[in-house]
């Protein structure tokens, strides 16, 4: 990894200098590069010295040449180089598919760290995807994930998660709601080693939601080895609403871990927020209807309570109020 | 900015030597070549050597119309989907100039453009999308790795 980079590195430097004028084309792209890998790379250049300068001009030429070849030679059928660019964009599952496109957008797609930072997996790879395709998923950030996002993978164990863990010491964020093959012994073991890991920022954002058997004593543990503490986990986050493809708070959420003490049932669980008038109130501390969805249901619609209105079930067996259930138009 | 006092302006020359003449509050936004009309070069010609003039005159009109604050957001939105609207040549050259002189917005709504025509679609909907066709051989397509298996199995197993 490091040689690459530093090859790309040459080559924008080399760009610069030959001519302020004519900018390298992706001056952007190994600038964003640089910043990850600045250290590193500084380190290499005074290590190795002239002769890895060479190595890295040569290598250089070398894809410049194959490059403009390409080029004269059949312009509309290579894709174009700015399509490089848009990859960040792109999720998992159209990345996969940019890849088997060709083979220069495969080797673009493969190659750079940068676009596996975040790997997020739901719907439809979430069935599909299994311990060894994760790990090969993981292996391409070259040790960069900071975000591992795996929404309902039935078939991602603990074990697995553990060998992505172990070679991704950058991780910061991990997201597993309802990955019903894990427990909570497994993640707890998990993290107990990889926050004590020398060097490591270590986990400081993980989602449970819907994880089987999380005692008050788990979750104490869970707190303390993400350093969350107690007054910071109970204010101050943006609401969270019930709603159809929203059960469960990914990373964009500020909070440390997604569970919390439902103030009714007392168990561990994903707690919701009422969006019905009347029900938000501003003073947390005094709010009623907040709770797991087994002490209050919600319509999966709108996400309010059906305290003192009529609501219907449809055929998926999901609750609805009766104001969203006149709404939509075939009322299946 | 009072409208007695003259404006500032920047002289920007493309690729096939057509001079353009810009605000500098509209020249601003060109984070990576800021410096040179900063650094007091008054009346100096800013060469742009890999930008066309068409590609320039679509991303200076793209910055006049951002960088003018009477626009309401509405209007912004509307021109912004119409701005998108060309073909995929000249929007991979816009993405191309965007990512070159380092207007982030631009750059965003570009490429989020060509990320949504992505989207949801085949290997090879793509390559008849964007007219490509260095495909790969069998045998390559079999040596494919586990992940490719994996998505493959995905897209016509279930189906």
């Amino acid at each position: 990894m490091v040689i690459q980079s530093f090859v790309r590195n040459i080559q924008g430097d080399k760009n610069l200098n030959r001519c302020i004028q004519s900018f390298p084309d992706n001056a952007h792209f190994n600038e964003k590069l640089n910043v990850g890998n600045e250290l590193n790379l500084y380190s290499e250049v005074g290590d190795m010295g002239g002769a890895s300068v060479q190595y890295g001009c040569s290598s250089e030429m070398q894809v410049k040449e194959k490059g403009e070849g390409a080029d004269s030679c059949a312009e509309e059928e290579v894709p174009h180089d700015a399509l490089a660019f848009t990859l960040s964009y792109l999720g998992v599952k159209d990345l996969l598919s940019v890849e088997r496109v060709c083979r220069s957008l495969c080797s673009t797609v493969q190659d750079d760290p940068l676009l596996w930072r975040t790997i997020h997996i739901d719907q439809p790879l979430n069935e599909r995807i299994t311990d060894d395709v994760l790990l090969q998923l993981a292996s391409r950030s070259q040790g960069s994930l900071q975000c591992l996002s795996l929404v309902e993978c039935p078939r991602i164990t603990d074990d697995g998660l553990r060998r992505v863990l172990e070679t991704n010491p950058q991780l910061t964020k991990l997201c597993v709601p309802g990955c019903t093959r894990l427990t909570i012994e497994g993640i707890l073991n998990n993290l107990k080693v990889f926050n004590s890991a020398k060097g490591v920022q270590g986990i400081k954002h993980l989602r449970i939601g819907g994880l089987y058997g999380v005692t008050l004593e788990h979750f104490e543990v869970l707190k303390l080895l993400l350093g969350a503490d107690n007054d910071k986990l109970q204010n101050h986050y943006k609401p969270h609403f019930y709603h159809r493809g929203n059960f469960y708070l990914l990373c964009d959420d500020d909070r440390a871990i997604d569970i919390e003490m439902c103030p009714r049932c007392e168990k561990l669980r994903l707690i919701y927020d009422c969006t019905a008038k009347g029900c938000q109130v501003e003073d947390h501390a005094a709010q009623v209807c907040r709770a797991c969805t087994l002490c209050i249901s919600r319509c999966v619609q709108c996400g309010r309570c059906f305290n003192n209105t009529e609501y219907e079930e449809n055929f998926c067996l999901e609750l609805i109020c009766s104001g969203c259930f006149k709404q939509q138009p075939d009322n299946y | 900015m009072s409208s007695t006092e003259a404006k500032k302006m920047v002289v920007l020359k493309s690729f096939d030597g057509v001079t353009f003449e810009v605000e500098e509050s509209v020249a601003v936004q060109f984070e990576s070549i800021r410096h040179m009309f900063e650094d007091n070069l008054a009346g100096s010609v800013i060469p742009l050597s890999n930008i066309k003039s068409e590609i320039l005159s679509k991303v200076i009109d793209y910055c006049k119309r951002h960088a003018d604050d009477t626009t309401d957001e509405e209007d912004l939105k509307a021109f912004d989907a119409d701005f998108v609207k060309v073909e995929h040549g000249t929007l991979f050259d816009i993405i191309r100039a965007a990512n070159y002189l380092n207007i982030k917005s631009l750059l965003d709504l570009t490429c989020q453009t060509v990320a949504d025509m992505i989207k949801g679609k085949t290997p090879a909907e793509i390559r008849e999308l964007f007219n490509i066709s260095d495909e790969f051989t069998p045998e390559e397509e079999e040596e494919a790795s586990i992940i490719t298996r994996f998505i493959y199995m995905d897209r016509y197993a279930d189906c």
